[in-house]
Order: structure tokens, then sequence, then C-alpha cells
């Protein structure tokens, strides 16, 4: 699969907060989105995923097919996903439920899959180290950050995307948890599986080694280049991005 | 033809109250394959007097004829024993909400 982003610009009410943004991601890689705060980095994420809040434009191919129109569940029907940075709770679904009508609505007609629904998500949550008592626990309701972020790589797991956007998964969790995380991201990974990994720590990037990494700075991608980029950042911070493409833009 | 065959083949006929197929709810008791062309199936439903039992019969009679080339299906609808949401599959229940 190739995710093609073409000059995607988005808005929220009349603030322009991606100018441009231009990024392929194939699948077989793992590319690095890092960024100040505030640079765009959510609201890209949210735009692939067609988040109604946002106004947009621009383009966002799929294996050359434009989906810009699509909505959400769409998307995630042409194999997207997307690890929300904030998981939302949802009181009254069951883990259980929600992913195995989340999984049956991806696969509909595959019923040697369907019948191991039930072993498959065993068999995911203690990869993930979550006790199997969450399955029948309403979604993330009451969960802790660390939970959270989990059922959310296990919804992955689950759902076998071919693309995958996380969303800043890794902040906020200690050593362990993350360590668990890029597990179940190493899981997937492989030449049918591609990802994009939003993120403002280089220790994730150590346990999963991304050959690309984009650099955001006020809704655009200013630089582009492989993992000496991120050492860079942890060693610089981000004064310098801010040096040679924050005059230059506020001049133009 | 096994017994497998059979199953898998039935898990395509919905029990229309609850969504499922008739396998997840855990209606079908006895499944056997007598020869290559003739099957026998024993299934219950949720309820006496259910009034889709006809419904019911009729999909499983089509399907197994449709897909299995069955010459021969000999249906029994039994009550015991009575059917409990016990007999439920993990998936089925996971379906309507209910704790595995």
């Amino acid at each position: 699969m190739v995710i093609e982003c073409k000059n995607v610009e988005a808005w929220v009410e009349d603030s322009h907060i991606l100018k441009g943004v231009n990024l392929v991601v194939r699948s077989g890689e793992i590319h690095t989105l890092m960024g100040k705060n505030g640079s765009g980095k959510s609201t890209f994420a949210n735009v692939l995923f067609g988040n109604p809040s946002y106004t947009y434009t621009g383009s966002i191919l799929v294996d050359g097919e434009e989906i810009i129109d699509l909505e959400p569940h769409e998307r995630a029907a042409k194999g997207l996903f997307l690890a929300f940075q904030y998981p939302v709770a949802i009181p009254g679904v069951t883990v259980g439920r929600f992913l195995k009508r989340v999984h049956d609505t991806l696969y509909p007609d595959d019923l040697e899959r369907k019948k191991s629904f039930v072993k498959n998500l065993r068999e995911s949550m203690d990869f993930m180290e979550i006790d199997q008592q969450f399955i029948n626990r309403y979604l993330n309701d009451g969960f802790s950050g660390g939970e959270k972020k989990r059922m959310e790589i296990l919804q992955m797991l689950i759902l076998r995307p071919k693309f995958a956007v996380l969303d800043e998964t890794d902040s906020g969790l200690d050593i362990d948890a993350l360590k668990i995380v890029a597990r179940g991201v190493k899981e997937l990974y492989g030449s049918d599986f591609g990802a994009l990994l939003i993120t403002h720590y280089q220790r994730i990037l150590d346990y999963l080694n991304p050959q690309h990494v984009h650099i955001m700075y006020k809704g655009r991608i200013v630089r582009s280049g492989g993992p000496d980029l991120v050492a860079q950042l942890e060693q610089d911070g981000y004064e310098w991005v801010e040096k040679e493409f924050g005059e230059a833009h506020a001049t133009s | 033809m096994t017994t497998t065959d059979v199953i898998d083949c039935l898990s395509k006929v919905m029990d229309p109250e609850i969504g499922l197929n008739i396998v997840d709810v855990g209606l079908v008791y006895h499944v056997a394959v007598k020869d290559d062309a003739s099957i026998e199936v024993e299934y219950t439903l949720t309820t006496p007097g259910c009034p889709l039992a006809d419904v019911i019969e009729d999909d499983i009679r089509s399907i197994l004829k449709e897909e299995l080339k069955a010459e021969h299906v000999s249906l029994k609808l039994v009550w015991t024993p009575p059917w409990t949401i016990d007999f439920m599959s993990e998936s089925a229940r996971l379906e309507l909400g209910y704790p595995i």
C-alpha cells in the first residue's frame, strides 16, 4: 500500500493549521513525525482519518485512489488505522463486543477469521500483557492512561491494518508499557504494513528504528531525513529548526 | 463431506430474532453425515412456539441442499435439553454484550 499526501491544508474554524503537507509512506516503512507542540502533527493525523472537526483541502491517495472525501469508517475499511492520542471511553460497550463488531465489519466474509476471533483476542491480550478480564469491561471506562494506550495497540493487532498512525501513543507511558506498545507495533511490522509514529521522544524510536524522520514546523514538513535527525533533535532541540525555517516563512 | 462442513454451512443460517447464526447461538445439538448425500441435524429453538421456526427450518434445509448438495436432509426439532443462554458460543456472548 502507498499513502500519498499532496499539499494537504487544514483549518479549525479560522485558524490555518496545516499549510501544505506532502508525505509518501509505503508498506514496509516506518516513518516518524516530530515537531514542537502546536506544529500540526495531531491535526495531520486527524485529517488523514477524516475527523469532521476540521476543514481541509489537498489530496490523500491510497494506492492511487483519492480518499480525502471519504468518511472515517470508509477509510478504516481500506485498511487505515489511527491510535488516538486521547482514547475515548465508551461506557456500555464492552471491549469484547466492540472489537468483535469492528472486526466482523472489516472482515465480513472471512469465516475462518471470525471463528478464531475469541482465541486470537485472548492471545493478543496475553501478548500485550492485558488481563483477559478486560474483555468484559466497558471500553476505556476507568482505564489508566497506560491501559488505554495498550488498548489502542490491541485494537490494531486485532484489526490488522495496512497503515497505522500512532498519535503520541508513547506519551505518558512508563518504560515497561512502552516496551509492550513497541512489541505490538513490531508484531505487525512487515512488507504489508506501514506506520507513521507521531512522537516527542527518542525512546520508542530506539525500539522501532524508523527509517524516515520528518520534522513538522508551523504546519509544514520542513525537513525529512534518516534516524540521525532524531539524534540531532534530542541534542539541540528545535531551536535550529526555528532559526532555519521560522524567519524564511515569516517573510515569505 | 464431514460434520465440520455441515456445521460451517449451518453457521450461515441466522436466528432472525437474535440476529446471530444458529451455531453460535447454540441451537444445533447434533449433526451426522450418513453417506455423502445424507445429513441429519438435531436442533432446538430459543423458545417453544418460536414464530420463526418454519423460517429457520427452511433455511437449514435449503442451504444444506444448495451448498453441500445433500440429497436427503433429515431435521429433528428437539426440546431436551431446553436451550439456555449458557449454550451460546463466546463469540455470540460478546456480540450480545454478555461477559465471557
